[in-house]
């Protein structure tokens, strides 16, 4: 039962009440080191400035350390300028030095400049090194802290080594066999250390044939391989096969919690930095773009729509059943996009083949849906005109089979169509190096609708004006 | 990589016995298990017969469970068996319960009872519940040990069991006490007992705890080994890193796909037809949805044929509510799951601020498509109606609309989520079903009102 109470509790909240109600300096100070730093984050993201610098001011660098390191980048370099110059310093020091450097890459480059000016010689050359890396690979979202061993040690040796290094390392699972100059000479397994007996030497029970992956490599790549081997901590090499750091499976975690929190808020065109304690102008700005950019696109739509003006205002009717097919049209182009994003972020679309046979599956289950659907609104559209005429039809001038048999040939086209678009642009748009979930979204809304309205008039244009 | 998968698929498409039995110990279990799900039936079998038993075992261990079932059928039923008992518990588990009830006992014949009832004791466990994930290996101390002892403990087992980084302290009964994290314990000297070194305020979980809460909690806590216990305390197995991450990772595919109207299916070979039906449901019920609209565009019948233009914008003015309505949704849906809402004061407090986030957005568009619309209006020369007052029809409409298109984003997720069901699934069609009908409820009233009555 008491396990039940750790959700219930909600522990954000209590320390939102905590740090606005505990006026005990030391209460308030002992309290807020018994949470952890994920509650104290969450609890950050829901305070005002002045609650913040309360939490600042009676938490230690290191527990704040750990904070910033789980706080979403653009916030954490926001949040970091409230400190008072040497915190802030000290904050940055006892961070792990991949999540130092995306918070400093958030900053204009003046105020990175600045921070960077207050630390140590030694500790701004580690942040440097990773600054070099390109935003998502491997190497910019590796810690460069390990147990280097060398093969030439003993066990005991290398037990010393990694009593005494323990500490600086998140994972003590895998340890890292090197030479002279770094280059990766295999893995020891913590556990085959523990089982060993002296004397032996490392090269002796090191795994020579070991995974790595290289600093340019995309996290997303690196993920996959940490899952698909269950390793506990990848190692990743330079050019010259020299170990630079690692990626643990915690990192993994992290990244997939991530991706997933960033894909659905691009899917839904808000910034994933959209909270609720954001300033309502803030979040409105964050929003404002893809609107404007909706607007730009509709107003192609608009232009479209103008040229079928006459077919427009002779046969009103066929506007009632416009929400209905580009509706439809809209939702299984988001269906194909999604099953073809979700496709190319676990590579299976990499070779020609597969890519081919991907959009030809999709068109054919376009296809299916387009005729199955086609058929129901065709019988429905009629039913409906039947009871309720409208216009022209209920002049007796057109019968209502005729509008009928456009709305239900225009679903199954459209469909057809917006279904095989929809798997086509994503794959095209990575091609080129793109991201195909964020830019996905707007442009194949505004082309399916286009073509829902260009098939949806044109035959209309041509089987039902010509009626009349 | 890509070369060494090459060669390797080669190997076992048209190898002979000796070469793959003397070459497969040096490919990863996870590289030999995707190229086996590439073989026919009559090479798959050759393949397994040539693999040895423990090979077996771990390849297996890296197929979908449906498919490793199908090659433990084609085994004589003793080393099926054996090839089980040679995977971890959640894992064989998994695979045991994809096939049918006598299978599975034939092949419980062929285990000692001690194995049998640790796997007849795991498969009782829901899907989807931490018990189901969990594993029965952990390693076991005591308080009054001395971290010598514990030592020995540790390199006695250590080759058995999975995850090593935490040990968990139990009493005589089994009742969880504590746990001690493996760098402090090799960091500590002799004399020292356990008891000194534990933590005995843990996170654990209940075996019918949602999984993916307790992924969750290794992701946010960073616990590297969590305890699942029983109602009582009671230690009843732990879930490693692993598999918290495979969970996420399921998790992550299945919200986005949920998000999309899709089922989330991992499996590759669906044959088109299959796909299709599962894409219909949201299909069909759109469509119905579809047919509200129309009846109530066919009441605004006498001001759609005077006023024609306003079709040519309709578009615009459904798609800025239904994407601003998502948007809504989506931020309202990640706040509710993050636990942002806890009370009354705060779910209205969001609901409002969703409403101002969307009235400022609608003025701002609102007033641009004014302009816009304006313009485009007065140079294609399109319709019959003076352009200002459609213009200004166009604009107030989406004022209006994005406004209410917000509010509703947050209030239809927040009331799912009091009806206990998950506002993730169900908000989608409605919020956009119900967006399209203010948004066009609000256009055609207005346009009525401003540029037939003035």
């Amino acid at each position: 039962m008491p396990k039940m109470t750790l959700r219930k509790r909600h522990k954000p909240t209590e320390i939102l009440h905590l740090v606005r109600r505990e006026t005990r300096i030391r209460m308030l100070e002992s309290k807020l080191k018994k949470y952890h730093a994920f509650d104290l984050k969450e609890a950050l993201l829901l305070m005002d400035e002045k609650e913040r610098q309360r939490l600042y001011e009676h938490s230690g660098n290191v527990k704040l350390a750990r904070l910033f390191e789980q706080l979403p980048e653009e916030r954490g370099a926001d949040f970091i300028m409230e400190l008072e110059e040497t915190k802030a310093k000290e904050v940055i020091a006892a961070m792990a030095p991949d999540d130092a450097v995306d918070i400093l890459q958030n900053m204009k480059d003046k105020e990175s400049a600045a921070f960077m000016a207050l630390l140590d010689d030694d500790q701004r050359d580690r942040l440097k090194k990773l600054w070099k890396y390109r935003h998502a690979t491997a190497g910019s979202e590796m810690n460069p802290a390990f147990i280097g061993l060398s093969p030439e040690m003993d066990v005991k040796e290398a037990m010393k080594k990694l009593v005494a290094e323990a500490d600086k390392v998140e994972t003590i699972d895998s340890l890292f066999v090197i030479d002279e100059d770094d280059r990766l000479q295999g893995i020891l397994d913590l556990k085959t250390l523990i089982v060993a007996k002296h004397p032996l030497m490392i090269k002796e029970i090191m795994n020579p044939s070991y995974r790595s992956v290289k600093t340019e490599d995309g996290i997303q790549k690196v993920v996959r391989d940490i899952q698909k081997y269950d390793t506990d901590a990848m190692p990743v090499l330079d050019e010259e096969g020299r170990i630079q750091g690692v990626i643990t499976m915690y990192d993994a975690l992290d990244i997939i919690e991530e991706a997933a929190h960033d894909d659905y808020a691009r899917l839904a065109a808000v910034s994933p930095a959209d909270s609720p304690r954001e300033k309502t102008i803030k979040s409105a700005q964050g929003r404002f773009p893809w609107l404007a950019l909706l607007l730009v696109l509709n107003l192609i739509i608009a232009s479209v729509l103008a040229s079928f003006e006459e077919t427009i205002s002779r046969v009103t009717a066929l506007v009632l059943f416009q929400p209905l097919i580009l509706g439809m049209a809209g939702n299984i182009g988001t269906q194909s996009l999604a099953v073809t994003v979700l496709s190319i972020s676990r590579e299976t679309l990499s070779t020609k083949l597969s890519a081919t046979r991907h959009l030809m599956r999709e068109a054919a289950i376009g296809l299916v849906n387009g005729v199955i659907l086609g058929l129901l609104t065709f019988l429905l559209a009629f039913v409906f005109l039947t009871v309720a005429p409208m216009g022209v039809i209920r002049d007796g001038l057109i019968e209502p089979v005729n509008v009928a048999v456009v709305v239900g040939l225009a679903v199954l086209t459209a469909l057809t169509v917006s279904t095989f678009q929809a798997s086509l642009i994503p794959m095209v748009l990575h091609k080129i190096g793109i991201d195909p979930a964020v830019a996905s979204g707007p442009f194949i809304t505004t082309i399916n609708d286009i073509t829902a309205l260009v098939v949806y008039f044109g035959l209309a244009t041509a089987m039902v004006i010509t009626l009349l | 990589m890509d070369a060494d998968q090459r060669t390797l698929a080669g190997l076992l498409a048209a190898g002979t016995k000796k070469e793959i039995t003397s070459a497969v110990d040096k490919h990863h279990p996870s590289d030999i298990a995707e190229a086996l799900a590439k073989l026919d039936d009559d090479r798959l079998r050759f393949v397994v017969g040539a693999l040895g038993r423990k090979r077996l075992s771990e390849v297996l261990s890296h197929v979908e469970a449906p498919f490793a079932a199908d090659v433990l059928a084609s085994l004589p039923e003793n080393k099926a068996a054996k090839v089980l008992m040679g995977m971890r518990g959640d894992v064989a588990t998994d695979i045991l319960k994809t096939m049918g009830l006598a299978d599975r006992l034939r092949y419980f014949q062929h285990m000692p009872t001690p194995v049998r009832e640790k796997l007849q004791a795991l498969a009782r466990h829901k899907e989807e519940t931490a018990g189901s994930i969990m594993t029965s290996d952990y390693i076991v101390l005591h308080r009054d040990m001395d971290v010598k002892d514990a030592m020995r403990t540790l390199v006695k087992s250590a080759n058995t069991t999975e995850g090593i980084q935490r040990l968990f302290v139990l009493d005589e009964s089994g009742f969880l006490e504590g746990a001690v994290n493996l760098k402090r314990l090799i960091q500590a000297r002799s004399p020292n007992s356990i008891a000194d070194l534990m933590v005995t305020e843990i996170i654990t979980v209940q075996q019918d705890t949602d999984s993916e809460e307790a992924a969750r909690l290794m992701q946010q806590y960073e616990i590297p080994l969590l305890p699942v216990v029983d109602e009582k305390n009671r230690l009843k197995g732990v879930i490693t890193m692993d598999d918290a991450v495979d969970v996420l990772d399921e998790e992550t595919d299945e919200d986005y796909a949920r998000f999309a109207t899709i089922p989330s299916d991992r499996r590759v070979h669906v044959s088109v037809f299959s796909s299709a039906m599962h894409r219909l449901p949201w299909l069909l019920l759109l469509l119905l949805l579809g047919l509200v609209i129309s009846t109530i565009i066919s009441r605004f019948e006498s001001t759609l044929e005077a006023v024609v233009v306003l079709v040519f914008f309709q578009p615009l003015i459904l798609d800025m509510a239904g994407n601003t309505g998502t948007q809504s949704l989506a931020v309202t849906v990640r706040g509710i799951s993050k636990g942002f809402y806890p009370d009354r004061t705060t779910v209205f407090g969001h609901m409002f601020k969703e409403f101002r986030v969307g009235a400022l957005n609608g003025l701002a568009i609102g007033s641009l498509s004014f302009l816009t619309s304006l313009a485009f209006l007065t140079f294609t020369g399109a319709g019959v109606n003076p352009p200002f007052l459609v213009a200004l029809t166009i604009g107030l409409s989406l004022a209006v609309a994005l406004a209410f298109a917000s509010f509703f984003g947050a209030l239809i997720p927040m009331t799912l989520d009091r009806l206990k069901a998950d506002p993730a699934v169900a908000s989608g069609p409605f919020i956009t079903t119900l967006n399209d009908i203010l948004g066009l409820i609000i256009y055609f009233s207005l346009a009525s009102f401003i540029i037939l009555r003035l």
